[in-house]
């Protein structure tokens, strides 16, 4: 019982900012009191709690959008809890995060084209906005605007990337897994992801050979 | 479709053969930086401090949909039922003349008949001619010391 105080305290006091994550937690916490076991409770809490950051940023990246990454971070958790009893640990626990997180994001995409009447985009931010964050104060103005250009040409290239092809290259250049992690996240073979890898990393080598 | 798996084949070959994770110098540190700027704005966007005042605006806008909802209602309700009225008023009327006619049939009975007015016109162009012709035959039934007198009448209005 303790336990279950303690994931609903944590919950509440990390999403408690965002309406949206409120109502998520809302939804979470009746759950929590009817079905699970404390030990399960504790387990899935740590689980969010280290993996949480990293399935925003990924969704960051994939979307930028940052209220859309949020809400797709805690409906990934919410199915990742959901279905945390029939997880059985065939992969690490952030391959099976991320394949949840890769679904809703596909999901997403193919609900917006069905909403034809909607921009595609809405809330994402400008690919110049994006690339404004860059860490370095040690390098010169010169070098960082430079740098600045040429992860702005990144980015319009990823954006231009075909949905697996930005996942992939997310996956490996972004948050640095493994090839057999990625193939396992994707369902794809390890062939296939790093013949999209390969793909992905020429149009970005030409996107900057183009302005560069 | 064929191509595009060819095209998949010969990358998935080409990167079975070279290393794709192996971008040169120039291209691994534009990469980094990538790398770098993604986490740094995902840091930035995580730890960000949210507002919660969203609701308070969300009930005044629902108020204000709701009550803009009800008056574009009513205006259309009320739309639609202004022609009906419009439209149904001269049947009305038409069916209160049926039901008060006969009432109407049933009253000459009682009071005087109502004629028409071509009726009456005829009535009065017959009367007048007759009389007519009643002055004309009794000033014709003259005392025989005016006969000669009449007859000068008549000349002249022939005339």
């Amino acid at each position: 019982m303790k336990r279950k105080e303690s994931f609903g305290c944590v919950n509440l006091r990390r999403l408690s900012a965002s309406d949206k994550v409120m109502a998520a937690v809302t939804t979470l916490e009746p759950m929590i009191t009817s079905t699970a076991n404390t030990n399960t409770a504790g387990e899935f809490d740590a689980i969010a709690h280290e993996y949480r950051q990293q399935l925003y940023r990924f969704l960051l990246s994939s979307t930028r959008d940052v209220d859309l990454a949020e809400t797709m971070t805690q409906e990934c958790l919410l199915k990742a809890w959901r279905n945390w009893s029939s997880f059985r640990g065939d992969s690490s626990v952030l391959t099976w995060l991320m394949r949840i997180a890769i679904n809703i994001q596909k999901d997403h995409w193919r609900n917006r084209r069905l909403q034809f009447w909607r921009s595609t985009q809405v809330g994402a931010v400008d690919v110049d906005e994006a690339s404004d964050w860059l860490p370095g104060n040690e390098r010169s103005a010169e070098v960082r605007l430079l740098a600045k250009e040429k992860v702005a040409q990144v980015w319009k290239v990823v954006q231009k990337l075909s949905e697996r092809q930005r996942t992939v290259f997310l996956l490996r250049i972004v948050e640095e897994q493994e090839l057999s992690e990625i193939a396992a996240s994707t369902g794809l073979s390890e062939g296939t992801v790093k013949a999209h890898l390969s793909r992905a990393l020429a149009r970005v080598r030409v996107g900057l050979g183009s302005k560069g | 479709m064929k191509d595009k798996a060819e095209e998949l084949k010969q990358a998935m070959q080409s990167g079975g053969a070279e290393n794709p994770l192996d971008p040169d110098d120039e291209m691994r540190l534009v990469l980094d930086d990538f790398r770098m700027s993604v986490h740094a704005w995902s840091e930035a966007a995580y730890h960000r401090p949210r507002k919660i005042s969203a609701a308070e605006h969300r009930v005044w806008r629902r108020t204000l949909a709701w009550a803009l909802g009800c008056v574009l209602a009513v205006g259309v309700l009320l739309t639609g039922i202004y022609p009906l009225r419009q439209k149904s008023q001269p049947e009305q009327t038409a069916r209160v003349a049926v039901v008060q006619a006969p009432e109407e049939v049933a009253k000459p009975a009682v009071q005087t008949p109502v004629q028409a007015p071509v009726q009456v016109a005829v009535n009065t162009q017959e009367d007048e001619s007759w009389m007519t012709k009643v002055d004309s035959d009794v000033s014709r039934q003259v005392p025989a010391a005016m006969e000669p007198l009449a007859q000068l009448l008549n000349e002249n209005e022939s005339e």
